[in-house]
């Protein structure tokens, strides 16, 4: 059982160090769709702080 | 490496772009101080936090798709050629395998590593100048937008080798006037007149008022530290041991500009302390010994002679720069008070002005001298080549290109995406937000309202308001 590599003897014909090489694309698609999760969550819990910003602004009279 | 000398060239090149890097984090510590110490106390996480967030989005995306951008669109593309398909475009996408660990493969991580904090620079230099009343969400967008996309595309076009800008017009931005600076002042001034002013900062008769700052130390200590992180910007705007001869029986290694047209750190280490010298004495003087504009001078001093700074003469690129802090310093106050621009850290003035003005002076002192070797037939600039066909730098080609960056890559992509961001409600925070604070809803401690305690610049915000 290995991920990548057994041995670093010969380390000149040695190319990738990283497991699991082969699955770059799968793990792109998985960043790429972290990235873009992430913006949508930023977005919506922003809106929800301002929101109770709002109601703390209004419950100490300031408008 | 097969043989020695190259072997050490190729682990020299590698840890030589590696210091940089840490240098050039500087910068960005330096910025986050100087928001920091511009914002007032209710505002400051939000603040903190707006800035350090670009970090990871924009590295990310520039891992996934800004470095491919740098090699694939140098000829625009359609404008030189189509998109460039070579070794160095293939080892950019991101899932090639030269975009992780490999042995065969010391320089491609650096190198990436160097112009993600440029992409950072960038976007940095917008998030400062729209503290107080922007959204985090909508800043983050114009950050991925600007680090990973505008502004890596206009250094694909006139900050490489093969570039169109410098193939075709003879384009000369060596340390970035324009390819980093100039397109971020014109994108900050973009975003900022979608944006609006702070509540309060003009009076009705649209006088600018100051806003006070809660911390100027904090200030000049992120200004020392850009300055610092400068060197390592400068340095990796350099390609460091190069044959530049390119004879066979012979080797004459030096460094390069970005263009691989010769320099030396020596000649940058000149300049960059003459120009920083030069802005420094021109900010204080004008601004009559204000701090503020003493520190911002020596950068934008800089900053006005980084296009020719491999080139000029230590007093040429003095003198450049003290031209310049007078006309940005003139130019900001006549922006601000005829078109009510609220640009809180003077981002558009010292980096867009600077930037776009330096990138002019490089045309005209640097005009005749070669910008590139060329890359397809010699003698197909469209303003003029030297006698070995090489494209010349030329007042018109970098006049025209500074327009380019500044507005048609910083100041109208922006301008958009401001307009849609603000459509949907994402680039400025609620009136109410803005009044009490930005910070109250998760820090409330340090909010002064909610403690009963209040400064006349408050005041006077919420009776704008009103």
């Amino acid at each position: 059982m290995s991920t990548g590599l057994e041995s670093f003897a010969n380390p000149a014909y040695i190319g990738v160090l990283y497991p699991f090489a082969g699955s770059e694309v799968i793990m792109l698609v998985v960043g790429v769709a972290l990235w873009v999760i992430w913006h949508i969550w930023e977005i919506g819990f922003e809106a929800r702080e301002h929101d109770k910003a709002i109601r703390r602004a209004r419950e100490a009279g300031i408008k | 490496m097969d043989s020695d000398i190259g072997g050490l060239t190729v682990i020299f090149t590698e840890f030589y772009f590696w210091v940089t890097v840490v240098m050039m984090f500087l910068i960005h510590v330096g910025f986050c101080m100087y928001e920091v110490g511009a914002t007032r106390p209710k505002n400051l996480q939000h603040t903190l936090m707006k800035n350090t967030m670009l970090i990871p989005l924009v590295t990310v995306t520039f891992y996934f798709f800004g470095w491919w951008l740098y090699f694939a669109f140098i000829n625009g593309p359609w404008i030189n050629g189509p998109i460039q398909e070579d070794a160095f475009t293939a080892a950019a996408v991101p899932w090639s395998d030269n975009m992780g660990p490999h042995m065969q493969d010391r320089i491609n991580g650096v190198f990436w590593a160097a112009f993600l904090m440029f992409s950072c620079t960038t976007a940095s230099i917008v998030s400062g100048a729209i503290i107080e009343r922007a959204r985090t969400a909508g800043f983050l967008i114009i950050a991925v937008f600007i680090g990973s996309i505008t502004w890596i595309i206009d250094a694909a076009w006139g900050w490489s080798p093969g570039g169109w800008m410098v193939q075709l017009m003879g384009y000369h931005d060596a340390y970035a006037s324009g390819v980093v600076h100039g397109i971020a002042g014109g994108t900050t001034l973009a975003v900022l007149c979608v944006l609006g002013p702070r509540i309060g900062r003009f009076a009705p008769d649209g006088t600018p008022r100051t806003i006070p700052v809660q911390n100027p130390w904090l200030i000049t200590i992120g200004l020392f530290l850009i300055f610092t992180g400068f060197w390592g910007f400068y340095a990796a705007c350099n390609i460091p041991i190069l044959d530049i001869d390119g004879a066979e029986d012979k080797i004459f290694m030096s460094a390069t500009n970005i263009y691989l047209m010769p320099t030396t750190l020596s000649a940058i280490t000149f300049n960059f302390m003459m120009s920083l010298a030069g802005g420094l004495m021109a900010g204080y003087m004008v601004s009559k010994g204000d701090p503020f504009w003493s520190y911002s001078g020596g950068l934008c001093g800089i900053i006005c002679a980084s296009a020719g700074n491999d080139l000029y003469h230590p007093i040429q690129a003095m003198i450049i720069a003290m031209v310049g802090v007078w006309l940005v310093y003139k130019l900001h106050h006549w922006v601000e008070r005829r078109f009510k621009i609220d640009d809180a850290v003077g981002a558009c003035a010292v980096h867009g002005y600077g930037g776009t003005f330096g990138v002019i002076v490089a045309g005209f002192l640097l005009w005749g001298y070669p910008a590139a070797a060329p890359t397809g037939d010699p003698g197909m600039a469209w303003f003029g080549s030297t006698p070995e066909g090489y494209p010349a730098i030329n007042p018109l080609g970098n006049f025209i290109g500074a327009i380019i960056m500044w507005g048609g890559l910083g100041f109208i992509p922006a301008y958009i995406l401001a307009k849609v961001l603000d459509a949907f409600g994402l680039l400025r925070v609620p009136r109410e937000v803005e009044i009490v604070g930005l910070d109250t809803h998760t820090y409330p401690e340090p909010f002064p309202y909610l403690q009963m305690r209040d400064v006349d610049f408050e005041r006077i915000q919420r009776e704008s308001a009103r």
